[in-house]
């Protein structure tokens, strides 16, 4: 029985051994080669801390194979990885590492000293370009034969309303549930070429490299900043002889508003999947357009508390501009229930309630983060016959006539950006942190996809550019907002709380 | 050529984009920026930029993205 997901590897290095697996800019790894690689960083690791089981271990590289091997070889040591940025500002950095109190952290010699500066210490640093890889594969000691499907593989950290980042935990069961699913339910073989657009700490990326590892498939890394220049990014996927592409909808939407298309006809698509954020139909129809070969067309939605995905729709029908997309079918084996306000059960279509969800696949929780787990990790409702934990997403919906789910928005200030999971709670924190704002209020304009922030300010030399010069050096990119207004004063509702509703119709 | 110099400095307050450096060799403008910058320029001078035109060479420097504006039918 597979319950662990470095099986995948195993299983893969048995019939495809040299067939290269994942491709970045500058190189390419085969299945053979990248377990061994893992193995000697699990080595290391276990050198390090001895055998242990479930320590968190940040990866601190930039996003490349070594990522990846990394990623597998702190699975082989027992523990699990966490991925995050080097780019990411300091701050950002520090809020991960106090939340996650990493026991190791993977790096190179580049990248080292931010870590140093950071007050991290040589005993918890290593550095993956000093390893010694020459070792015989039978000597590389590992702790996987003491693993079970219940042990935490990654943890990933999303936004939290009141800045401290909250770490989503991710077992090898909950994994497999997914992974199993959608090797079967899509188009996915050895002859696929993922092109990976996803950030590593960002959950479409589990598709892209478990799906790899269990269908014996390749995954190639698009360079982060061929997308700052879209035509560069089709040129590389055309040189890559990439076929199945699973993006956020907005690193669409850019090739398709830059019209990268127009002049490079990308005939070895046959697949494309998005999800994260809505897809807008307008833009979809352009896709199917200029993509000759395209025959599978999916919308997946779920958080990354339940794994990667929790509904998805195949589209294969004709959509008009004005229509919406829907969620789609509910994945196997796992519920889905829209409760009401009250935590009735809707089941009436036009309906709208929060999307819950049970089943294998849901997370075990926020790591050492007890008060937020338990808020919305909760007892069905429905019944106290037994502990039966549900998630409340935070989402809402409704079933259409066709008993399809359609996405309503958030019950919360939760927005997503660019597919970034955001709470604007975040950056209103990070903008009161700084001693010249006395008030904030940030809100997302969907229609010109700008994160506004509106700020009420004790100094008159602070000025907008030195804002957002000041909240780049607190917030990861994503988050720092785009348009500015300085206000005397926000106006407040007859609740007593900042009028957000007045305030977003006035600035958007 | 101050308003190209004003909406790059919005895009990245935290530099002085000067006549001598090239903005994508020293890394000032990333994915995020290009996208917000293209946005702004056409915006702010009324033009529709050709999307085999969004190549790193049209936007290393001041000039460059001038010479852009003009071919994508804009008056600076």
């Amino acid at each position: 029985m597979n319950t662990l997901v470095l099986k995948y590897l195993e299983e893969s290095c048995k019939n495809f051994k040299d067939k290269v697996a994942f491709i970045d800019e500058d190189n390419s790894i085969t299945f053979g080669q990248i377990k061994y690689k893992a193995l000697g960083i699990s080595d290391e690791i276990i050198n390090r801390l001895g055998y242990t089981s479930n320590k968190g271990i940040l990866i601190f590289l930039p996003k490349t194979i070594d990522s990846i091997a990394s990623m597998f070889g702190i699975v082989y040591s027992g523990n699990f990885y966490t991925p995050t940025n080097v780019d990411f500002p300091s701050k950002k950095i520090e809020s991960i590492l106090e939340a996650l109190n990493p026991s190791l952290i993977i790096t190179d010699t580049q990248n080292k000293n931010k870590l140093i500066n950071l007050g991290i210490g040589d005993e918890r640093i290593i550095c993956l370009d000093l390893i010694d890889f020459s070792k015989s594969i039978n000597n590389l000691k590992n702790n996987i034969n003491n693993a079970i499907d219940t042990d935490i593989v990654y943890t990933y950290f999303t936004s939290g309303s009141t800045g401290t980042p909250k770490g989503v935990t991710i077992n090898h069961k909950n994994i497999i549930d997914y992974i199993d699913w959608a090797c079967d339910k899509f188009p996915i073989d050895e002859t696929t070429i993922f092109g990976n657009q996803s950030a590593l700490y960002f959950d479409i990326t589990t598709q892209d490299i478990y799906a790899t590892l269990k269908k014996a498939a390749t995954m190639v890394i698009i360079p982060e900043k061929l997308f700052a220049f879209p035509i560069k990014a089709v040129e590389f996927i055309k040189e890559k002889h990439i076929n199945f592409l699973y993006w956020v909808p907005s690193a669409y939407i850019n090739l398709v508003n830059f019209k990268s298309l127009e002049s490079i006809s990308l005939d070895e698509i046959k697949s494309i999947m998005f999800g994260g954020e809505v897809m807008p139909v307008k833009h979809l129809n352009y896709l199917k357009d200029k993509l000759p070969n395209l025959n599978f067309i999916a919308n997946v939605y779920g958080p990354t508390e339940a794994t990667v995905n929790s509904t998805y729709y195949i589209i294969d029908k004709d959509f008009k501009e004005e229509e919406s997309l829907p969620l789609g079918h509910i994945i196997e084996n796992k519920r889905i229930l829209i409760l009401d306000e009250n935590d009735n059960v809707i089941t009436q279509p036009n309906q709208m309630g929060e999307i819950c969800i049970l089943g294998t696949s849901l997370s075990s929780g926020y790591y050492k983060n007890y008060e937020k787990t338990k808020e919305v990790f909760v007892q069905n409702p429905l019944h106290n016959d037994y502990i039966d934990i549900m998630y409340r997403t935070g989402d809402l919906a409704t079933y259409n006539e066709d008993n399809l789910l359609i996405f309503c928005g958030r019950k919360d200030n939760q927005i997503k950006h660019l597919g970034y999971r955001i709470e604007l709670g975040e950056i209103e924190t990070a903008a009161l942190s700084l001693e010249e704002i006395d008030n904030c209020m940030s809100f997302y304009d969907t229609t010109k996809r700008n994160i506004v922030l509106l700020y009420v300010s004790n100094s008159a030399n602070f000025d907008q550019k030195k804002l957002k010069v000041a909240l780049t050096n607190i917030l990861p990119k994503y988050m720092v907002p785009t348009k500015y207004y300085q206000l005397e004063e926000l106006p407040i509702n007859a609740n007593g709380k900042i009028d957000r509703m007045l305030l977003k119709q006035q600035y958007s | 050529m101050d308003r190209i110099r004003e909406i790059l400095v919005d895009t990245r307050p935290e530099y002085d984009f000067l006549d001598e450096v090239d903005f994508i060799e020293e890394g000032m403008l990333d994915s995020f920026d290009v996208i917000t910058l293209v946005t702004e320029l056409e915006e702010s001078f009324d033009i529709q930029i050709d999307g085999a035109d969004i190549i790193p060479e049209n936007f290393c420097s001041i000039n460059a993205i001038k010479e852009l504006i003009v071919k994508s039918g804009g008056t600076i």
